[in-house]
């Protein structure tokens, strides 16, 4: 498992940003410093696991490398990106699952994480946002 | 303040020039602009030049002979080109050279670009998954700004449409053909709710200035245009900015806005004053945006704008004259440049089939990069 990336998700418990200790800006994912106020007095911060979608897109075509998940442009499936804005007000940068109706802005999102596959073997976890319900 | 004048401007045809590498069209551009203002390449005393993927723009040098002057490589993302003007107009200011060169261009490989995460301080894991794709950015900004302001699909067409149809009047341009209506708006998706004739796209191309002081250009008793203001951004804390993760719970105002508005104060005039004006529309969402970002509307009032025909040649605020980057393709190095070279035609009233009527006497350059750098310029003829 990626260590970087395992810090950003407290498995289904939410997920892992900071928070600046002086002037209270959250952050994601975890930074050393705050780049509002320059403090390097930083928390852990779990932001949960719903929010609201904040503005979507979709990616229609398969990203270069680095992007490994659909090694050939045959398998390419579309996904979505997003920010979700969570409780605390900061707005994540997430994949979404696509789902059969369009995504609406304001509309409730669930935090999933999965494991997926890379094509040398290894794994990484990654985390997306689906449509929850109301 | 002693203003800052342009006296040269040189231009290589964007698009594809097989057989030409980028490097030679920069010297090709720098020749133009040294013949328009009449000047030997071993009169310029400094130069700050830029490319992405043809090299070091000091490699230009070669051809254009070893002067031995200072050449400054410089790279800001697509605002390249912006702030290697920025950088020779200062330079001039200081009194660093009597004359300086602007200078930039770029061969670019089919497709979008791939940013790096490592170079950008971006974990990884961000490109590894896909969302660090540029064209991603464009698009979450617009949908959210569409929904906040009321902007309709048919109005992104209608950006769309302009940019080809300035384009087909502009010799150099890369796209010289109109595209339909129709076929802009059923063409293939990529980012909803942007589609493939919305986006510029990676191209070729040269493009130079030259710079000196008015004193100088009164002495020469040369043609110039006037640098009013020339001012650069790069991110503050709070905007949404390309390549953003996350965004704060208060958004705060862009890298652009914040670089017109300093240029506007600089200058002393407002942007009912502008004649005529290039903004960055790396796609049309960007056009629209920006638009109200560097003052010339309020947010929401694009849509009215757009719709009644103002930002056509022919109307009030004219934008992107000679094609902007979706007709144009955008060599990184030479983008920024490209724009005002246009401004600088529109204002000497040598821009042909695409001129403004009732001789412009202001203009505007606006010009945006990754990871969130903003370059504007206002130029006056007189
Ligand atoms: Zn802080």
């Amino acid at each position: 498992m990626d260590k970087v990336y395992e810090d950003l998700v407290f498995g289904d418990n939410g997920l892992m940003g900071s928070q600046c200790s002086n002037c209270k800006e959250y952050f994601f994912p975890k930074v050393k410093s705050c780049s509002n106020c320059a403090s390097v007095e930083i928390e852990n911060k779990n932001f949960g696991t719903t929010g609201r979608l904040w503005s979507w897109t979709t990616q229609n075509i398969s990203p270069k490398a680095p992007y490994f998940l659909h090694e050939n442009k045959e398998n390419f499936e579309i996904y979505g990106v997003g920010f979700i804005e969570m409780p605390c007000g900061i707005k994540v940068k997430s994949r979404l699952q696509v789902s059969d109706t369009k995504f609406k802005i304001n509309q409730k999102m669930e935090l999933k994480t999965s494991i997926l596959e890379k094509p040398d073997g290894d794994t990484l976890p990654i985390f997306e946002f689906r449509v929850g319900k109301e | 303040m002693e203003r800052v004048a342009i006296i040269g401007i040189g231009l290589h045809p964007f698009g594809r020039s097989p057989g030409f590498s980028g490097l030679d069209q920069g010297v090709f551009a720098a020749r133009k602009a040294l013949e328009d203002a009449e000047l030997e390449w071993s009169d310029i005393g400094i130069a700050f030049g830029g490319s992405r993927s043809s090299g070091h723009a000091m490699a230009a040098t070669n051809q254009l002979g070893l002067t031995g002057l200072p050449f400054i490589n410089l790279y800001t993302g697509c605002a390249t080109g912006g702030s290697s003007l920025f950088a020779a107009a200062n330079a001039i200011k200081s009194g660093a050279a009597k004359y300086a060169m602007a200078i930039g261009f770029d061969k670019h490989e089919r497709g979008a670009f791939s940013p790096s995460a490592k170079n950008n301080d971006i974990p990884p894991w961000v490109s590894e998954t896909g969302l660090m794709v540029t064209t991603q950015f464009f698009a979450l900004k617009l949908q959210r700004y569409m929904h906040d302001y009321n902007i309709s699909h048919d109005t992104l067409v209608k950006v769309a449409e302009k940019a080809f149809q300035n384009g087909s009047l502009n010799p150099n341009a890369w796209r010289k053909n109109i595209v339909p209506y129709k076929e802009i708006a059923e063409s293939k998706m990529i980012n909803d709710p942007l589609r493939k004739y919305m986006f510029c796209s990676p191209a070729e191309g040269g493009a130079a200035l030259i710079l000196t002081s008015e004193t100088e250009v009164r002495k020469m008793g040369a043609k110039a245009v006037f640098l009013e203001a020339t001012e650069m951004r790069t991110k503050s804390y709070g905007s949404f900015e390309v390549y953003d993760t996350c965004l704060a719970v208060n958004i705060k105002p862009t890298a652009t806005s914040n670089a017109a508005k300093a240029a506007f104060e600089s200058a002393g005039i407002g942007p009912d004053d502008i004649d005529v004006l290039q903004i960055q529309d790396t796609e049309v969402g960007a056009e629209i945006m920006h638009l109200a970002e560097n003052g010339f509307c309020e947010h929401g009032e694009q849509e009215n704008l757009i719709q009644s025909g103002e930002t056509l040649i022919s109307g009030r605020i004219p934008v992107n004259t000679d094609g902007g980057c979706i007709a144009n393709g955008e060599p990184i190095g030479a983008s920024g440049l490209r724009q005002v070279y246009e401004i600088c035609l529109q204002l000497r009233g040598q821009a042909g089939l695409r001129q403004v009527l009732n001789s412009p006497k202001v203009g505007y350059t606006h010009v945006y990069g990754s990871p969130g750098v903003s370059a504007v310029n206002i130029l006056s003829a007189s």
